[in-house]
């Protein structure tokens, strides 16, 4: 979530921020639909270790490091589940340990390639990318108003937890479990009010402006691959084929009881 | 003069209709963040509580926005913010635009924008399509332990029955809405 506060003045420059974001966007849909074809753990692993070192740029060890005890803690406890059920029906039980790393593998190298873009891109980047993608004027102006309004939303969150607070009452996750009905009242309703407000004030300052109208977006930055965009298309483009190669030969090799 | 009619042509989407399906992805992905934070994570009432949300807020915006296209103008939106700046996924965008383009024809098949339960249905067939095809897609990720499914399924079903009180929640909202003046028709 903290994405969301980077702007250009204060985010901290590293080598994936000189990326475009288009590249990266292309990195994660490739990713994600590679790791889906590929059946073998060192196919795999070679794509963990590359995605991983690719999200390292982002120097946001923090944020890094809670995603990844995120991820194990699922993991495990879906591990515990497999071995409860087991001892239920054995019929249940894991068959391999492979066939349960395959799985893990798959969504980290999701995780990194996604987290990477998201960590790395400014709102102001995203803006320019919504243009350069030469995207539809109905497709472009909610973007940009959901992109721009979601600072703006969390703060009126905050401020209304803030006045929640004042009143009395308390705002916890006991609070959700024991009385969502109330916790819904207090904070989603006044939430929900204020955005519907803030739509309508917005929708007529933005006719008036006769934002809309026109079919050209004219662009305040035009967007273009740099030497390094290609670079790090190029390398991506090999480090999948090679996975694909590794996956071919895991299975060959299998197949023929090497 | 034709070309002076083409200029003064409305488009179909004007562009209070655009901010608010912004404004209300924006909603929802907020929505769904806190609801994470403020319950502690991954428990069947934070998942009940933010599929309601969901659904709530979705039946309020098609209340608003009585146009086709427009579930799936924002489900688009918020797939693609989603993916951009906070790490969703990209395999599940078309299974969500494809659910939410079948739920808008089914809308119009049963009742149109103008009818309650017209609204309700499609709301509750996209949530379940969508679902189902996200389900798909965890097939194919858990493929070699296909039994973890099992977990999922359990997951997405309690979710579901948020999604379901939801459509009612949003109901009642609507109405609370309209006696505010903010929801007009």
């Amino acid at each position: 979530m903290r994405a969301l506060y980077t702007t250009n003045t204060v985010a901290p420059e590293t080598p994936l921020h000189h990326l475009d974001v288009r590249t990266k966007m292309t990195i994660s849909a490739v990713a994600s639909v590679v790791v889906i074809f590929l059946k073998s753990v060192p196919a795999l692993a070679l794509l963990v270790a590359a995605s991983t070192l690719y999200l390292m740029f982002t120097r946001r060890w923090k944020i890094i490091i809670i995603a990844y005890v995120a991820v194990m803690l699922m993991w495990v406890g879906a591990v515990i589940c497999m071995e409860l059920m087991a001892l239920v029906s054995p019929r249940m039980a894991a068959s391999s340990l492979s066939s349960l790393m395959l799985p893990f593998l798959r969504s980290l190298v999701l995780i990194n390639t996604l987290l990477a873009m998201a960590l790395s891109s400014r709102i102001q980047g995203i803006l320019t990318t919504l243009k350069a993608l030469r995207l539809p004027y109905w497709l472009y102006i909610p973007a940009a108003v959901m992109v721009r309004f979601l600072p703006s939303l969390m703060e009126d969150v905050r401020q209304i937890s803030e006045a929640v607070k004042t009143k009395g009452y308390s705002l916890h996750p006991a609070s959700l479990l024991l009385a969502p009905r109330q916790t819904m009242r207090l904070l989603f309703v006044p939430v929900l009010f204020r955005a519907l407000r803030t739509s309508d004030e917005l929708g007529i300052a933005a006719e008036l402006k006769g934002v809309g109208y026109s079919n050209n977006i004219s662009r305040f930055r035009e967007q273009h691959f740099s030497n390094v965009d290609y670079g790090v298309l190029a390398l991506s483009t090999g480090l999948f084929v090679l996975s694909f190669v590794i996956n071919a030969y895991t299975k060959l090799s299998t197949y023929m009881g090497m | 003069m034709e070309k002076v009619l083409q200029k003064t042509k409305q488009p179909y989407w004007n562009v209070r209709e655009l901010v608010v399906i912004g404004i209300f992805a924006a909603v929802v992905k907020v929505s769904s963040i806190l609801v994470a934070l403020v319950g502690g994570g991954m428990n069947p009432a934070t998942l009940l509580l933010k599929n309601l949300l969901f659904t709530t807020l979705l039946v309020v915006l098609l209340y608003k926005l009585r146009k086709f296209g427009s579930l799936t103008l924002f489900l688009g939106v918020s797939a693609l913010i989603s993916a951009l700046l906070l790490g969703g996924s990209m395999v599940l965008i078309p299974a969500s635009l494809l659910a939410g383009i079948i739920a808008e024809g089914l809308i119009l098949v049963v009742g149109g924008y103008a009818s309650t339960f017209a609204l309700m249905l499609g709301v509750a067939v996209y949530d379940a399509l969508s679902k189902i095809m996200s389900l798909g897609v965890s097939w194919l990720m858990l493929r070699e332990q296909p039994k973890m499914i099992i977990m999922v399924a359990v997951f997405v079903t309690i979710g579901y029955v948020g999604s379901v009180i939801g459509l009612f929640t949003g109901r009642y909202f609507v109405k609370e809405l309209r006696h505010a003046g903010i929801v007009h028709h």
